[in-house]
């Protein structure tokens, strides 16, 4: 599956799921879990040295109760032994930020498998991927609040002169019982008027700016498969702000996170 | 339904309340609410939410989770 959080990408098991994630584009720090021992740990800043970062990293995680013995390779890579056995990566980002990833573990879990794969998939991406939700956003956007609710996955981004919400419903069957889709979205969004833009997938509602009202657009793709539904919401004064079917991400086909 | 007792029930009876409480549950909350046999586990709920609904684990754990403890504020449910 894939990770897409604040502009950068990469690939994790599938039984991984955030459990903590802060910060903003620039600085930041997440965690994934697995169903086992097994977590992940992402740290990411404006910019720095990947080797000198990693070092510090390391030197920072030794107390005088909890001796950590590590190895740094020249590129960036480490292996640390103590409390808890870590296997790890810094590297800076095409835009020039740099990453630390770290796969965290017992000394008998597997490591290395989940940690290559993080460090051949990490890229600068406009995905935004978790929980089942996967939607592109333009940069210009930023997150202005995360909200992770039981089968529901709800991100909201500002950006001059445009809002968008990006929206996922689990137990999607359950929550339109009887109702078809158009009439669920234009209750759910209270009464929005406008156009209706019917796909295979999904369907899209469309009103143009007026006199003292933004122009606003809402999409919704089913995901029968995954018994799911994503919603994107937007209004503003700029069309380019505005959400187009292309800003759904591919579909995270895996029931195991 | 839940019947009050004790005190609650004296009261129920002194002030012509009802006997009886009713709660309506969804469709997944009924489907638990079965589930609920005093022999299967939360682990094996989780793993029927997420066969029958489509749930992933994370979000079946966190839905169960937050319903049992509801049931269990309730007195609808008592750990073991």
């Amino acid at each position: 599956m894939t990770l897409g959080w604040q502009g950068f990408s990469f690939e994790h098991p599938d039984d991984w799921a955030l459990s903590r994630v802060t910060g903003t584009r620039s600085r930041g720090f997440l965690v994934l879990s697995s169903s086992g021992a097994i977590s992940c740990q992402v740290r990411w800043e404006p910019s720095g040295d990947p080797s000198a970062a990693a070092l510090r990293y390391l030197k920072s995680l030794s107390t005088r109760k909890n001796k950590v013995e590590y190895s740094l390779s020249d590129s960036g890579e480490w292996k640390r032994t103590g409390a808890t056995h870590g296997r790890g990566f810094a590297t800076a980002l095409e835009d020039g930020r740099l990453m630390l990833i770290e796969v965290m573990g017992r000394a008998k879990d597997q490591l290395l498998p989940p940690l290559r794969a993080a460090s051949s998939s990490l890229c600068v991406s406009r995905l935004w991927s978790v929980f089942g939700l996967s939607v592109f956003v333009p940069e210009e956007y930023e997150l202005n609040k995360a909200e992770f609710l039981s089968a529901r996955t709800r991100l909201t981004f500002r950006a001059r002169g445009g809002a968008l919400t990006a929206e996922r419903f689990g137990l999607a069957a359950q929550l339109l019982g009887d109702a078809d889709l158009e009439s669920w979205l234009r209750s759910a969004f209270l009464g929005f008027a406008g156009e209706t833009h019917q796909r295979e997938d999904g369907l899209g509602l469309g009103r143009t700016r007026q006199l003292m009202k933004p122009a606003e657009r809402v999409y919704a793709r089913c995901e029968p498969e995954l018994n799911q539904m994503t919603v994107l919401h937007g209004r503003g004064r700029r069309l380019e702000l505005l959400p187009e079917w292309e800003w759904f991400g591919p579909i995270q086909n895996s029931k195991q996170s | 339904m839940a019947k009050p007792s004790g005190w609650r029930g004296i009261l129920a009876t002194a002030l012509r309340m009802p006997m009886e409480r009713k709660f309506e549950l969804d469709e997944v909350g009924l489907r638990v609410w079965e589930a609920l046999d005093g022999k299967t586990t939360v682990a094996a709920i989780s793993s029927l939410l997420q066969r029958e609904f489509k749930l992933s684990r994370a979000e079946a754990e966190a839905s169960l989770g937050a319903f049992l403890k509801t049931l269990a504020a309730r007195g609808l449910i008592v750990e073991p």
